[in-house]
Formats: structure tokens, sequence, C-alpha cells
């Protein structure tokens, strides 16, 4: 009897808990507000391609990168990017299988447009592309090896659960001001690391 | 700053130092397209002047200083071959209608010496011209309208410039080592014949004058540009800056001295 009465205090006195009623849902879809934003950095890897003149001159060259930038809204990012490529002169020219480096820093805006993990943006930007060698003036191709580049592109990010970090794959086309009738395709691969 | 904070920063100025450090980045200056009409008596010619800023006052100081020490009582270059580093890449294009063959022989002179294959052929005289070019590449065969890309390497233009200096500073008319035409003829790291009197502490000018001259048996064409390893910063591009001034004295052969 002196049990049961204690067993009953005991059980009396226990917390309330929620009640289920049903069950969870077999997935659970993160929470976009959940994600990090604010201040951002990413690192890039890809290929670097030429058109016009230069792409008659230089190869396809391996890139690497990295951006700093900062979400001031959701949607809406400005960024600082820096990049530079290796490349091999090609053609019937007596300069075919030099090496040359193209680095090319910009400034600029990103839209973004996100659906739960993942998200769609667009961005474009101004800078200045500079070239390791006077290659292409020599060539009679560019008069500075330093000018002006302006463009845009647009990718796609994918977030991990993790809050902080997404990857994605970007592509950016930029205009070289100071390279005869050039341009250049920017492909990468990135991973973002939102603080 | 937290820790991955500073792990990012870190990494963004690493990219930012690599990307901007260039590596030695070579210049390319793009010599007069020479044509050869096969067999020609003097070779067509085609020559690149680099020019060079003039040391400043630190930078002299410096050379007086380095002369004091390496203990050999001649100028220490201010275009040196361990910081001025040449290579030359060519095309040459057979534009006759027979098949032929080609050699490019590369001339020139560094702040001290000059020297001209040509000039030294016709000095030697004789029935049958003495080529003894400072560089020269192997003989290549070439078809009709058929093309030839090639190098001549820093290497190459290491050993030209040793033997430049050799010449012309450092000339010993002993017979059993002559540095005519011995130092023309081998590779100094090889036979170190005709470098008796080359310290081996010496500081080698570089050239700052480079002359192509191709020689054919058919009619040709060579279109090269010379490219340039500055390691200190030494070629002019400034206007700022005075441009160093050379005179350089044309090597004359024994023979020719001797008259």
């Amino acid at each position: 009897m002196a049990a049961a009465l204690a067993t009953s205090c005991l059980l009396g006195s226990a917390p309330v808990r929620a009640q289920v009623t049903s069950e969870p849902s077999a997935v659970v879809f993160p929470d976009p507000e959940k994600f990090a934003h604010g201040l951002f950095t990413e690192g890039e890897f890809g290929t670097v391609r030429f058109f016009g003149r230069a792409g008659e001159e230089i190869s396809q060259g391996f890139a690497v990168g990295a951006r700093l930038g900062y979400d001031i809204f959701r949607f809406f990012a400005i960024q600082a990017h820096l990049l530079g490529s290796t490349h091999q002169t090609q053609g019937d020219t007596p300069t075919a299988g030099q090496l040359m480096q193209v680095y090319q820093g910009t400034v600029e805006g990103k839209l973004t447009l996100r659906l739960v993990q993942w998200s769609f943006f667009a961005e474009g930007g101004l800078g200045a592309a500079r070239m390791s060698t006077n290659l292409l003036y020599a060539r009679g191709l560019a008069t500075y090896r330093t000018g002006f580049t302006a463009g845009g592109g647009a990718g796609v990010d994918y977030h991990f659960l993790s809050r902080h970090f997404s990857i994605g794959l970007r592509g950016g086309y930029y205009w070289l001001k100071h390279v005869t009738g050039s341009s250049d395709l920017i492909t990468t691969l990135y991973l973002r690391y939102t603080f | 700053m937290t820790k991955h904070s500073r792990l990012i920063v870190l990494a963004l100025a690493g990219t930012t130092a690599f990307a901007c450090s260039e590596m030695n980045a070579p210049l390319y200056f793009a010599g007069d397209t020479i044509e050869s009409m096969g067999n020609d008596e003097m070779f067509p010619t085609s020559g690149l002047l680099l020019r060079f800023r003039a040391p400043t006052e630190p930078e002299r100081m410096k050379l007086d200083m380095q002369r004091a020490a390496l203990g050999y009582d001649m100028e220490i270059p201010w275009v040196s071959r361990d910081k001025v580093h040449i290579e030359i890449t060519y095309r040459v294009t057979n534009i006759s209608d027979g098949p032929g063959s080609f050699a490019i022989l590369v001339d020139g002179a560094s702040e001290y010496t000059q020297y001209d294959t040509q000039a030294v052929s016709e000095a030697l005289g004789g029935d049958d011209p003495i080529i003894l070019p400072l560089i020269t590449t192997v003989a290549y065969t070439l078809e009709p309208g058929a093309t030839y890309s090639g190098i001549v390497r820093e290497d190459d233009f290491a050993e030209g410039e040793l033997d430049l200096d050799a010449l012309g500073r450092w000339n010993d008319a002993d017979a059993a080592s002559p540095t005519f035409a011995g130092v023309l003829i081998n590779r100094s790291d090889v036979n170190p014949i005709g470098m008796n009197l080359v310290p081996p502490n010496l500081v080698v000018p570089a050239m700052v004058q480079i002359d192509v001259r191709l020689r054919s048996t058919v009619a040709m064409r060579c279109e090269y540009y010379v490219r340039v390893r500055d390691d200190d910063d030494r070629l002019w591009h400034n206007d700022a800056d005075d441009v160093y001034q050379t005179s350089p004295t044309l090597f004359q052969p024994p023979a020719l001295m001797l008259n």
C-alpha cells in the first residue's frame, strides 16, 4: 500500500509533456531563413577560354580564384573577385607554345533567387585584366598589358544543411577592352562559406 | 576575428600574392622578318637593340663594391647574364619551289664587345668563307612551303655571351689555347679551350644587341621574337629613367689585328 502511494506521488509530480498526435513528415525541408547570410568568401577553380583574336593565339587555361562579398539583402550582394589563369599560346606563329598568365579583378553585383536549398543567380561587374607578359602586344593584338574589363554571368548554388557552406557552378563572359576584338568566358566550380 | 575568418583572409591574401607575383614573366620583342634568296653571299640579317635603364647611384655603388669584392680589375657589367636571360623563338618557311636547308646564326653585342660573323669571315679571307657565329642552330632541311619552328635557348645564349666576353675582354693569343676561334668551336663547359684568362668568378655580360642571320640554300623566310627574362627590372620602360648607353668595340680576329 505504501509503495503504491509513493509511486502515485512520483508519477503525479512528473511534468506534463506534449502529445504526439500524428506521425512526423518523412522529409524535413530546410528553412532558408536559417542559412547564414552577410559576409561571405568563395574559393573557385575552373577554366578561362578566350574568344576573338585572342582566342586564336591563346589556348584555354586552368583558373583559380577567390571572392569576398557581402549579402546586403537575401537577394542582392556585392562582391570583389580575383581570378588568375594560366595559358599556352597556340597557332602557327613563332611564339606558339609560350606560357602566359592572365589576372582579372572585378567588382560585381549579384542578384539571387532562392528555392529552398537551391539558388539561381545572375551577376555582373567591371574591373581590370592584366597579362603577365607583353606577348599580345608583341603580336600586335594589345596596346597595354593591363586594361578594362566588364561583363556578367549566371550560376547555380546548392546549400548544404550545415548553415555556412554551399557549392555552385558559374559562368561569366567578359569583354577585354585592351585586347583587340577579344573576350573571355570564365567557368568555375566554387565552394562558398558564409560567416 | 574567429579562427575561420583568419583562415579565409589568409587564403585570400595567398591567392592575391600568387596572382601578383607574375613569376618573373618574360617580355617579347618582335624582330623584322628576314628573307633569303638562297646561297646568299651576304647573309640577310635583322637585329634588335635592347634598351636598358641606366643604373641608379646606389646600384652603381653596388657594382663598384662587387668589383672590389671579386678581385679582378675589370668592370662589372650592368646588363649581366645572371640578371638578363635571352631566348629566340623563330619560324622558318621555305618559300622556294625546291627543298633546301637552313641554319639560324646569332651574333650581337654586349655592353663591351660586338661580334659580327660576316665581318670576321671577310677578315679571315680565303676562297672558302669561314663562318664562325657566336651561336648557331643545327641545319634543317625543308620541303617547298614547309615551315619549321624552333628556339635558340637561354643556355645557348649563356654560352654565346661567355664566348663573346672571352673574345672581347679576355682574349688569349696563346697558340696552344687561342681564344679565337677556340671558344666559338667548343662548348666551354666541355672543352674550356681559349678560356685561360677568364676569371672563374666572372660576371658575364648579357647581350644588349641581337643580330639574327638566315643562311639557306634556297629562298626562305624567317620570323622571330626575342624573349627576355629581366630579373631585376633593368629593361628600359619608364620615360623618367635614363637609357643606359653602350658603345661596344667590334671584335677583330687576330689575322686582321696583325695587319
